[in-house]
Parts: C-alpha cells; sequence; structure tokens
C-alpha cells in the first residue's frame, strides 16, 4: 500500500472542501448538498433496501449480458483469427462496428424487442461482444509462430493444436479483452438504464433527477463507482495480473 | 567418408560388455529395454537425396538449399556446421517434417515396428520453445498426453527423464522460473520423453553463455551416450561441433550446400586443448576461408 497516508490525506481534504463549499451557501442544496446528507440519503436507501433491490437488478443484467457476449465473443474471435477469409469479411465488419457506441444501438433495440428486459440485454452484449471478440481474434493472430511449429512438431494438429496452445498462448491478450469487455457492458447497461427506465441504479438515478433530489444522484454515483471498482480490482486486474505472472510477462 | 569407419555408439554390445560399460546405470527406455543392447550392425537412419528448397521474399526467389546429400547412420551424432544463413536451420525444418522440399527426398528409416505418434523426429530450436503457460512437468507431458498412455505411466515416463536431465526438484516451476540453461534441459527432456527416432537441434545452445553451454555440452553427450539417439546437431560455432560430432559437415551458404565433411575418432570426451582438436578446428576454419572468405563462421573461430 504506497502513499497510503498520502492516499488517506488526500481523500480527507477532498471531503472537507465539499463540505465547506456546500455549508458557504454559494449553491442551493438541490445543486450541491453537503456530503452528510448525501451518505444519509445513502444510508436510507441501503436500508430500505431500494438500493440493494435496484444493485441486483443491475448487476443481473449485467451478468446475462455478459455470459452472452463471451459465449459469442470468443468463438467469433477465434475463426476469426484462425481463418484468414473470414478476417478479411466478418473481421473487418466487427472491427468497423466496434467504433459505434453501443448506445447507439438503443433505438434500434427498442425497435426489435420493445420496451423489455431483452431490449436493454441486446444492448449491454453489443457494447462487449465487439471487444472481446477483436481481443480474441488479435491474440490468435499473434500467438508465437515457435509455439505452434514446437506443438506441431510433437504431433499436435487441428483441435487438440487450437485448443492445446493457440488458446492459451492467446489468453493474455484475450484477458485484456474480457476486462474491457466488462468495462464496456458496464457503461452500455448504466447508458441504457438511464434511457429506458425500468429498475435497475440507472433507474434509481434517473429518479434522483426528477424528484430534484442530488442527495440521492449523487449517492447513486457512489454506488455505481464502487460496483465498478469492485469487479475492476477483484476480479479483472487479478485475474490480468495472475495470468501475465504465470505466461512471465511480469519478468524480465 | 565415413562408412568404413566403425562408429561407437553403433558397436554391437552383448551382455559381457553391459559388465564393463563404466558409466554406471544403463538408461533403459521405457517399454523396449532390449533396445539398447541387441543393438543391429550400423545402418541407415536418414538420407537425403537432391534436396532443394527455395523460399520467395521481398528480393524475389532465394534459394535456401542446393541439391543437398546426406546420409545419417543409426546412433550417430551428425553436426552441420555453417555461418547464419546457410540454409542449415531450413535443412532442419524439411528433416523435421515442419516444411516440404521443393525437390528431392527426404527418408526416415524407423527401427521401431509401430510408431502411432507423428513425434518422430523432434526438434529443439534456439530459444526453447517451452509453453510459459504450463509447469516444466506439463511441458515434458505434453507430448505423451497426445498419445494414448494412461496419465500414471506418462508422469512417471515424464519423470525419468526429468531425472535424465537432472531437472526432477523444478518438476513444477514455471517456465520463466528457469534459467536459459535449464529451459533448454527441459526441451531435452520434453523431446527425448516421446522417444524419438531423430533428436533435430537448431543452435539450441547459441543463446547461452560459455559456461552454461560447455557444461550442457557434456551433458547433452552424457544423455546421448546413454541413450544411443541418432542427433543432428545444427550450429555456427566450430569448437562445439568438433567437441560434439561422430561427424562434422560444413554448410556454405547462398544456396546452402554440403562443402566438406569431417569424420571424427570416436575417443571422447573431446580435449579443446589437444593438438587433435585444434588441429580440426584450424582445418576447418581454412576450408571455410577458401570458400567464402570474411564470413561470419571465420569470426567465431578467431574472436
Amino acid at each position: 500500500m504506497r502513499f497510503f497516508w498520502g492516499k488517506t490525506v488526500f481523500y480527507l481534504l477532498l471531503l472537507l472542501g465539499w463540505f465547506l463549499l456546500a455549508h458557504s451557501g454559494f449553491w442551493p442544496e438541490y445543486m450541491l448538498p453537503p456530503p452528510e446528507k448525501v451518505f444519509q440519503t445513502l444510508g436510507a436507501g441501503v436500508r430500505s433496501g431500494r438500493y440493494l433491490l435496484a444493485v441486483f437488478i443491475s448487476i443481473r443484467r449485467l451478468l446475462l449480458g455478459y455470459l452472452i457476449s463471451l459465449a459469442i465473443g470468443i468463438p467469433l474471435g477465434m475463426v476469426t483469427g484462425k481463418y484468414r477469409w473470414l478476417d478479411e469479411t466478418v473481421g473487418s465488419l466487427l472491427l468497423g462496428l466496434q467504433t459505434l457506441p453501443s448506445i447507439c444501438w438503443l433505438p434500434l433495440s427498442l425497435l426489435w424487442f420493445g420496451l423489455s428486459e431483452q431490449a436493454i440485454l441486446f444492448v449491454v452484449v453489443m457494447g462487449a461482444v465487439l471487444s472481446i471478440t477483436v481481443a480474441t481474434n488479435s491474440g490468435v493472430k499473434n500467438v508465437a509462430p515457435l509455439y505452434i511449429r514446437a506443438g506441431k512438431n510433437m504431433g499436435a494438429k487441428g483441435a487438440v493444436l487450437f485448443l492445446r496452445i493457440i488458446l492459451p498462448a492467446a489468453l493474455p491478450s484475450i484477458v485484456i479483452g474480457l476486462k474491457q469487455g466488462w468495462s464496456f457492458a458496464w457503461r452500455s447497461l448504466m447508458a441504457g438504464e438511464l434511457l429506458f427506465i425500468n429498475l435497475g441504479l440507472g433507474y434509481l438515478l434517473m429518479m434522483g433527477r426528477e424528484l430534484n433530489n442530488m442527495a440521492q444522484v449523487i449517492a447513486v454515483m457512489f454506488v455505481v463507482v464502487m460496483l465498478g471498482l469492485f469487479f475492476d480490482r477483484l476480479l479483472f486486474s487479478r485475474l490480468e495480473k495472475a495470468v501475465r505472472r504465470r505466461w512471465g510477462f511480469d519478468h524480465p | 567418408m565415413n562408412e568404413a569407419r566403425a562408429l561407437p555408439c553403433l558397436e554391437t554390445l552383448s551382455d559381457h560388455d553391459r559388465e564393463e560399460e563404466p558409466t554406471g546405470a544403463p538408461f533403459f527406455l521405457p517399454g523396449e529395454p532390449s533396445r539398447l543392447y541387441n543393438r543391429p550392425k550400423p545402418r541407415l537412419k536418414l538420407e537425403i537425396r537432391n534436396v532443394a528448397k527455395t523460399f520467395a521474399s521481398a528480393k524475389g526467389l532465394i534459394r535456401a538449399l542446393n541439391n543437398i546429400n546426406l546420409a545419417v547412420q543409426e546412433g550417430e551424432f551428425a553436426c552441420i556446421l555453417g555461418p547464419s544463413g546457410c540454409g542449415k536451420s531450413t535443412l532442419l525444418h524439411l528433416i523435421a517434417g515442419l516444411e516440404l522440399p521443393d525437390h528431392g527426398e527426404i527418408r526416415l528409416y524407423s527401427s521401431q515396428a509401430k510408431k502411432d505418434s507423428n513425434a518422430e523426429r523432434l526438434i529443439i530450436f534456439q530459444e526453447a520453445a517451452l509453453f510459459p503457460w504450463l509447469t516444466v512437468l506439463e511441458n515434458v507431458l505434453f507430448g505423451l498426453r497426445l498419445q494414448k498412455l494412461g496419465a500414471k505411466e506418462s508422469k512417471e515416463r515424464a519423470m525419468r527423464f526429468l531425472a535424465l536431465v537432472k531437472l526432477e526438484n523444478f518438476a513444477n516451476c514455471f517456465i520463466h522460473e528457469l534459467s536459459g540453461g535449464m529451459k533448454q534441459r527441459v526441451a531435452l527432456a520434453r523431446a527425448l520423453v516421446l522417444d524419438p527416432e531423430l533428436l533435430l537441434m537448431d543452435e539450441p545452445f547459441a543463446a547461452l553463455d560459455f559456461q552454461t553451454r560447455e557444461k550442457l555440452q557434456r551433458e547433452l553427450e552424457e544423455i546421448w551416450r546413454r541413450t544411443k539417439k541418432t542427433i543432428i546437431f545444427v550450429t555456427h560455432n566450430v569448437e562445439e561441433a568438433i567437441t560434439l560430432g561422430d561427424r562434422v559437415i560444413l554448410f556454405s551458404g547462398q544456396p546452402g550446400t554440403v562443402k566438406q565433411e569431417y569424420a571424427l575418432p570416436p575417443s571422447r570426451p573431446r580435449q579443446k586443448e589437444s593438438p587433435f582438436f585444434t588441429e580440426l578446428a584450424a582445418e576447418i576454419k581454412r576450408d571455410f576461408q577458401v570458400q567464402d572468405p570474411g564470413r561470419e563462421l571465420v569470426e567465431q573461430v578467431t574472436g
């Protein structure tokens, strides 16, 4: 934990600044509520179970969308990475679509699926699937030829070569795609929930706006940040680090 | 040139000979313990006839190998010596079956009746080509798992070959935890465990420091003596070729051709300080200079 005290002091000063600014009366409370009010709202929200329900609904959508993205993205990345003609055709299309912010899929999704869970899942999947596909694709394409030669030399070919050499060799790159896919899924979900109000954290956030309740807006934003940090630090960063260590990338 | 003399490793050993083997325990290849002692008279292992290979490059076609003819006897340690880019690695890839020749043929005479694997011509690369996502033991097990062999039997076998390269205590290490020399030893175990007909070594010690290289040369010589494998060893280092080879095959490049062969006496280990060694090194160096003055090989010898 480097800079532990430095960090603590920084965040305490930030809170203090916020506190002083909010109580200076310079801005009205509906624009800048004091921190204690925000934490109070947060506490009340958590106690009433409303926040937990929203978190549960959002995470469920996220997980479901992410799993669908994995199930589509990894195989798609593998086949486009393996077959040149697929890469030139389907791969180029996917690369082009990746430039489209996933929320741009919402109108299409609403027309296809109506105001339903499927519509929001579709947006989440479109957010995550492309980066997972592209990372898997480049990982498969960039496997060191030496590994493939060594594997073939020992008698590996076809599916065995692919599953036992190409896939594990591509894993560091795939993990980066998984991490990026997760964060894109998370962003897409929040954007979708804001625009398409149906429970979830985005809905709580929008409710705060409707009720002119800035404390709730900030409290929900805080929850969103905490959840993002939680998954990134506890899951994906650890996974990435473990893979990098095992593959020997972090050793000179 | 080399047909006339009997290679030491190819002599038929009787049980009586085994008693007098000076170097300790005989090395049994699992499953076929009789192979070691009922060896027939010297016989052909590999035959390369009129092989040519051309590559397409940005500058047009490059003839990497031109009309190569070579025969390797069973159990022989053949060193192919030549400068970088002379096509010797290409030849090794052709022998390994990783690439196909444009012309000519390569024949391998298998000593085993049944061979259900493709792993009969195994190559050891300059960089060990070990899989970093597997442990040392799992790397050695890799080829065995592709064959139909019981898990327990495979593991025992892998451990035995790790012991052969003195790495049995590192079985559960990851590859990045090993030194360069240890990696090459794992690569050697990973190849030997599959009991290949031919062991092809592509400058395996070139990236190692001087002391490690000498140590590994001695170990390889010992392993070769115990396993009686046929080895084709590619190097650009004259001393390495003379230290290890029963025969040194000098290549010259662009296009790669066999320039000269040198048969070496069976006595081992070879002493670098002996007159024989220094004279032969000088001779090879001279032969090379005559053909290709100022090439990299010469620098390697003098430097």
